[in-house]
């Protein structure tokens, strides 16, 4: 090899693009291209069969929007957020804030991997297992609540209580992944602060309030926006297991709508309307996230 | 100190049943998976069957392709894990240390794939798969998970930040190459943050359900995590609640051993993930 | 963080990702594979006895078992997604209610083009004369009409003479039948009765009141005043606290436990039923409406070919020939589905009943017509479900229901 082809050679193997390269190809690729895309799907009918697009317009949003079973997956979605988003940041706040109290240190991260556990399981698995106690006549739960004295429940097919058993469930998979969250955000609390209150004689729920929270705001933030991503996403795996969505559609949320639309029936171009859409509420609570983390959450 | 000796004990006992009420689902599924069939649909409460038996197990087996779907997800979550690291780590690298025209309009377009609900990819992304003869493939699962990296890349660009500069310089002299510099000197003083992405990388990818729920089509071709939706679905004699409880505790094991594996690195990639 | 852990845990991971075992594929020399899509669970089904008769034969032809679900409409779905995909099944058990849509909409193979009329005329002379045009779809024949059955009544026989019952009675109407599970239900404190909730038993009902889901032209009129009779009569028994709702994978297991006294199914379900109930079970023709002629439904699937590759095609003539041959059917009768053919099979115990009913006379499943008409269907269930559940009145229920039936059948 000639001098000149050699420099050549390491100018190509040392190019940053070469690096950076295959992580922007897949970025464009397997995102932004689909993401764009699908905008452009949602203006036509598209047969998955026949491979044939008729323009549409702005049919589709104007079906979607006026659909009685988008406007139940609104509601529905609204529901598991307003359920899941206080249980699942609330109830491991108080946890974290106890369980840092717990003086023996051994016990307590025995009680941090008991409380974890469930949440390293997949969405699927749980509700599998949640399926077995749920079952209307051999399930653990009837046994339990016919002992007693209480009467079967329909805990999956009862369109008022399908989408609670669904909340149980992913409240039983998520919340650990909270408490790490808090835990690893108090470890990080200087002790000297919290010292210097105690010596104050601050009780110790003030001193959780006034001053462990604000300085744990930032994993507080964090936590309600993973617990929003798993609300409008991976809940889907555990409606899907133990309800499909049903009785009649009562624990569908967004995400199961548009499988509904564009998996089991195939209306391409509807479901793009409803994922743009899907796409558009993400966007616009994700923004009043960081309007509200602006001003409220303090990072140092 | 406010806390005395009595609180300690409440609240030690409060722990105790809220461990008690977390794991009992666990339990229970433990339980079912080693119970013979006679005893799984005795009312009872009692937390361990008597004669515990693998029988569950080889039902199964029998039943549905379990085997298969268990190797299908090793391959799915450490191909993904694989990939997504591949791409990442020399992109990080790129983004952290070496400075190029583009570099931060570049950047922005990979992290930016965060902000991006992958609800809003998956029908062409699915159209695309479906039309390159990938439907019901591994690889038609695996390829376009990898395209979502962002925060990979966003945290091991962090990682290589960290590193002092002097340490490149060094190398730079020694006449080391940029690839002998991520791969010999940057690399090593970043483990932790990469055993911590894989870590999270092949927990996101073993759990995922809706995307291989519409790839995958075959038996065969399944991941446990939707053989599991196939399994609870299609057993109508009743009579397979032992099988599905064993399968379960197959596709939960090897993520707890992970996780207890890993803790640590899980910890640190949750705090710093969330806290910058 | 201690690097050292952190690595060695990492290479251990590392390991244990980086062993994507290669399983070996199962070797079928050289045959002709022949993918059979259906939603029968269970290794001991006899879709699976049929399936591996055929095979041990040796025609050169291997039929591959799949199932993919336990209802019509999910299996449709799925064989419409891997049809798009291209990678669609070589034959399905498709749903008779199905058959307009899956000529329209998933390309079911014409018989006359890919058999030939000659050997098309030889597979349906095998069945009765009253069964042959259920097979054509628009005077299409697209489906080996192999699996009929009709909506029969499952008796727990202990609970029903452990509450004092006639061991031989046979209520001939609901009318007759809602107070005998009164007094099971009161005596035994089981749960007495428990229909199926979907589309098919609700047609019954609607049939034996004198209304029709579907008029002959393809419309919906399942909201006539005759259709609210018979759906006001469906739903009674929930009403007076007789039955409690469930899903059928659910009311199956639940009956098998001996939970529930009396349960309304389909008479192909028999050979699962059977398999686990530990008590004597009695199966008796589905009761009518007081008053009225009885009108029951017809239900089940046919072979439909979907593949368009020759080799396949002819396979699958292979197996339908093996299928409709005594032989062939005398396993397929297990699954509790009626003989249809020409083959003289003695009744097999537990049918009496359900063959007695066919005799009688039945009507075809509802056909859901159009490209939609699977949608068509989902949405039906869907309002049906709404009724059982009290969230709607009868009427309304049933009027909303047409006018979105409506809006798909024109769409």
């Amino acid at each position: 090899m000639t001098t000149a082809w050699r420099g050549a050679w390491r100018r190509l193997a040392g190019s940053p693009w070469l690096f950076a390269g295959p992580a922007v190809a897949a970025a464009i690729l397997f995102v932004w291209l689909p993401m764009a895309s699908t905008l452009g799907l949602s203006f036509f009918d598209w047969s998955l069969l026949r491979q044939e697009a008729t323009w549409r317009g702005l049919d589709h949003y104007r079906g979607t929007l006026a659909n009685p079973d988008f406007h139940l997956a609104l509601v529905n979605t609204g529901v598991y957020l307003a359920a899941l988003l206080p249980l699942q940041v609330g109830i491991p706040l108080v946890l974290a804030f106890a369980l840092v109290r717990v003086k023996a240190k051994a016990t307590g991260r025995l009680y941090r991997t008991a409380l974890f556990a469930p949440s390293v399981l997949s969405f699927p698995v749980a509700a599998v297992v949640w399926l077995w106690l749920f079952n209307p006549t051999v399930g653990f739960l009837n046994t339990l609540g016919g002992a007693v004295g209480l009467p079967p429940q329909r805990w999956l097919t009862d369109p008022d209580i399908a989408i609670w058993s669904v909340i149980i469930v992913a409240f039983w998979k998520s919340f650990g992944l909270n408490l790490l969250i808090f835990l690893a955000a108090l470890a990080n609390v200087p002790t000297d602060v919290t010292e210097a209150a105690r010596i104050d004689g601050a009780s110790p729920l003030r001193q959780a309030i006034d001053i462990e929270l604000p300085l744990i705001s930032p994993a507080l933030f964090f936590a309600v926006v993973t617990t929003i991503i798993v609300v409008l996403d991976e809940i889907v795996g555990a409606v899907d297991v133990l309800t499909e969505g049903g009785p009649y559609r009562t624990s569908s949320n967004l995400l199961y709508f548009l499988y509904e639309r564009g998996f089991r029936h195939f209306q391409f171009g509807e479901a793009a309307a409803v994922a743009v859409l899907i796409a558009a509420i993400v966007a616009g609570v994700t923004w009043a996230q960081f309007r509200f983390g602006e001003r409220h959450v303090h990072y140092d | 100190m406010r806390f005395r000796h009595g609180s300690q004990i409440v609240l030690h006992i409060a722990f105790i049943v809220a461990c008690l009420a977390t794991l009992f689902p666990l339990v229970w599924m433990l339980r079912t998976a080693f119970a013979p069939p006679h005893d799984v649909f005795r009312a009872t409460m009692s937390l361990w069957p008597e004669n515990a038996t693998l029988a569950n197990f080889t039902a199964a087996f029998r039943l549905h392709p379990v085997g298969t779907w268990f190797v299908n997800s090793v391959v799915v979550a450490g191909a993904i894990t694989f990939g997504k690291l591949a791409v990442s780590v020399p992109a990080a690298f790129a983004f952290a240390v070496m400075s190029f025209r583009g570099r931060d309009a570049v950047f922005a377009l990979v992290v930016g794939t965060m902000t991006v609900p992958y609800v809003i990819t998956l029908l062409p992304t699915y159209v695309a798969v479906a039309s390159i003869g990938l439907y019901d493939t591994l690889t038609g699962v695996v390829v376009p998970a990898i395209g979502h990296c962002g925060f990979v890349v966003f945290f091991l660009r962090q990682a290589f930040k960290a590193l002092p500069r002097e340490l490149f310089e060094a190398a730079r002299i020694d006449g080391a190459g940029p690839w002998r510099q991520m791969l010999t000197i940057a690399l090593p003083n970043i483990w932790g943050a990469v055993a911590a992405m894989a870590v999270l990388s092949f927990l996101g990818a073993w759990n995922l359900y809706l995307w291989p729920h519409l790839i995958l089509d075959s038996t065969e071709h399944k991941t446990l995590s939707i053989g599991l939706k196939l399994f609870a679905t299609t057993g109508e004699q009743g009579g397979d609640w032992g099988p599905l409880m064993a399968t379960a505790l197959l596709a939960a094991l090897p993520v707890v051993l992970l996780y207890l594996m890993a803790q640590r690195q899980l910890v640190s990639a949750f705090a710093t993930s969330g806290i910058r | 963080m201690s690097r050292a852990v952190s690595r060695r845990h990492f290479t251990l991971a590392a390991a244990a990702l980086a062993a994507p075992v290669v399983l070996p594929r199962e070797s079928l020399g050289n045959d002709v594979k022949v993918d059979l899509v259906h939603l029968f669970s269970g290794a001991e089904h006899p879709i699976q006895k049929v399936i591996k008769a055929f095979n041990d034969k040796g025609t050169g032809v291997t039929v591959v078992s799949r199932q993919d679900g336990t209802t019509y409409e999910t299996i449709t779905q799925k064989a419409m997604a891997s049809i798009a995909a291209g990678r669609g099944p070589a034959m399905m058990t498709t749903g008779w209610k199905l058959g307009d849509f899956a000529r329209k909409t998933l390309g079911a193979q014409d018989f006359r083009q890919i058999f030939g009329p000659d050997r098309t005329q030889a597979l349906l002379a095998k069945f009765r004369p009253q069964v042959r045009p259920l097979a054509a779809i628009g005077g299409v024949p697209i489906g080996l009409p192999w699996s009929m059955s009709t909506p029969v009544l499952y008796i727990n026989q202990s609970l029903w003479t452990e509450a004092g019952l006639d061991p031989a009675a046979t209520p001939k109407t609901v009318e007759e039948l809602y107070p005998m599970v009164r007094q099971l239900q009161d005596k035994t404190g089981k749960q007495g009765l428990c229909y199926e909730v979907n589309e098919w038993l609700p047609q019954a009902f609607i049939q034996n009141a004198g209304g029709d889901v579907i008029d002959g032209d393809g419309r919906p009129v399942m909201d006539s005043a005759a259709a609210v009779k018979g759906i006001e009569a469906f739903v009674q028994p929930r009403r007076d606290n007789l039955w409690r709702v469930m899903t059928i994978p659910e009311m199956v297991a639940a009956y098998q436990a001996g939970a529930i006294g009396v349960m309304a199914s389909s008479s192909a379900r028999q050979s699962v039923v059977r398999q686990a109930a530990k008590f004597d079970l009695r199966l008796i023709q589905m009761p009518g409406l007081a008053g009225l002629p009885r009108r029951m439904n017809s239900g089940g699937n046919f072979l439909a070919v979907y593949s368009k590759v020759k080799e396949q095609q002819d396979g699958a003539y292979k197996f339908m020939e093996f299928v409709t041959s005594k032989e062939g059917f005398e396993i397929w009768l297990e699954t509790g589905y009626l003989n249809v053919t020409t083959n003289d099979i003695p009744v097999r115990p537990g049918s009496e009943a359900a063959q007695a009913q066919m005799e009688g006379g039945l009507t075809s499943e509802t056909i859901w017509p159009g490209a939609r008409g699977l949608e068509a269907l989902t949405v039906h269930i869907d309002w049906i479900t709404k009724i059982v559940n009290g969230a709607v009145s009868v009427p309304d229920g049933l009027r909303s229901d047409r006018a979105a039936i409506d809006k798909l059948i024109a769409a």
